[in-house]
């Protein structure tokens, strides 16, 4: 299952359709905690891990760890749904374009320990941005019993640049695909 | 057709509108609460820096509504802002903006005052709001790697930094060069631990064991000679 699930982030998504099949939406991702520590008082600082993959003797800390930084994940997206049933119109394709934007947000602690903030320069910011694209193919399905529900499921792909992406996805397709694609689960209410 | 467009818009309005209250109660300070079931034309949302200045207290409000019945024709005439420290201002001080300055001389940082901001409408006191406020100079308080020298003039120097719960942090200086080291909360004075120096042959040491939010701390360190100097490094 890790090798399928590499990590399980909360989300919301906002969507509004301009037409049947045209919408806009703005989604946002909670990625999660990445932590830092000094291997020892004198150095060298480690990261960023999982606090899975912390030293032992830290073991008890992690409500009150200070070194780490929280990930994030918004993507505004355009949208075009189609149905596949255009009889009861009860599940859509639907694909998804736009661009994605990654935030780093460092916590403050660095300011006081120069060790971690020379070894990571995103620690010398208040937040760091890494700007990209997101493409997106999948379904969403409306129950009968319950036509404001909407739940799916989707591929998200995401790329650093359109105009990097051939050169990145020669050195190793499956690798990128790997570490760029995405499984999305999703479920809503019309309101 | 109008009637069933407005039902279905109540649902997505109902959160928006129920975070939107918890965000503005959590501002909302009780002084001001009861204020307001009084309708006593107090100023509203006083603040008093707490720290945050070297030289001075800087306290800000908002003028009040004055939007019930017995204020109809009325407005404010100015404010009298009055404290209580070690220099006390009990007659106060008028004001027409919604800001005011407390200066504060060397001696007297670190301590806190007692501010007190009084409405005037029509020539009348008509309720007041307060809070507490001090001033002080600070210095960071850097953890290298391996540690870091650090010296200073007078009696005292207080610090701001950051604190690991579990990690060990050490001040190491010469005998006779500290007499004491002081953590309190960051934006308080309260203290939350000291260290007394004994004696010879002794490393001040704090294993950190503050709980919760609390990671931001002052650290005030004393000496009784004209100058002292330390290494402070961290351990765990």
């Amino acid at each position: 299952m890790d090798d399928v699930f590499k990590g399980v982030f909360p989300g919301l998504s906002l969507r509004y359709m301009l037409t049947g099949r045209i919408g806009f939406s703005l989604d946002y991702a909670f990625i999660g905690f990445e932590y830092y520590y000094p291997e020892s008082p004198s150095g060298p600082w480690v990261g960023p891990v999982a606090w899975s993959s912390m030293p032992s003797r830290f073991a008890d800390l992690r409500g009150d760890w200070i070194f780490y930084q929280t990930r994030h994940f918004v993507a505004p997206q355009v949208w075009y749904l189609t149905s596949l049933d255009p009889s009861g119109q009860t599940a859509s394709l639907r694909l998804g374009a736009g661009p994605a934007f990654s935030f780093l947000i460092p916590a403050q602690a660095a300011l006081y320990y120069p060790g971690l903030s020379d070894a990571f320069e995103q620690f010398s910011t208040e937040f760091d941005v890494h700007p990209g694209w997101s493409f997106r193919l999948g379904f969403e399905y409306r129950p009968e019993f319950a036509r404001f529900l909407r739940v799916g499921a989707e591929y998200l792909f995401l790329i650093n640049s359109v105009i990097t992406f051939a050169s990145d996805i020669s050195g190793g397709a499956l690798e990128y695909i790997d570490r760029s694609g995405n499984f999305l689960l999703f479920a809503g209410v019309r309101l | 057709m109008m009637t069933a467009t407005s039902a279905r818009r109540m649902p997505s309005l109902l959160p928006a509108l129920l975070i939107a209250f918890f965000a503005t109660a959590s501002l909302v300070s009780c002084e001001d609460i009861l204020n307001s079931i009084l309708d006593t034309g107090a100023p509203t949302s006083l603040k008093a820096s707490d720290g945050k200045y070297a030289d001075r207290i800087e306290v800000s409000w908002t003028a009040p509504s004055l939007s019930g019945d017995k204020w109809t024709g009325r407005s404010v005439d100015e404010y009298i802002v009055r404290w209580w420290g070690p220099d006390n201002n009990p007659d106060g001080t008028p004001t027409h903006q919604t800001n005011f300055q407390i200066p504060v001389s060397v001696a007297n940082r670190a301590k806190e005052y007692e501010i007190e901001v009084t409405t005037v409408v029509d020539g009348w006191e008509e309720g007041s709001s307060s809070d507490t406020g001090f001033a002080l100079e600070t210095f960071d308080l850097i953890w290298k790697d391996g540690g870091a020298d650090y010296e200073f003039t007078g009696a005292d120097r207080w610090y701001v930094t950051m604190l690991q719960k579990g990690f060990r942090y050490d001040f190491e200086f010469e005998e006779g060069g500290i007499d004491r080291i002081q953590f309190y909360e960051f934006g308080t004075l309260d203290m939350v631990h000291e260290i007394v120096a004994t004696g010879v042959n002794e490393l001040p040491s704090w294993v950190c064991d503050e709980n919760g939010a609390r990671h931001k701390f002052y650290v005030k360190v004393m000496t009784s000679m004209p100058a002292a100097s330390f290494r402070a490094s961290f351990g765990f």
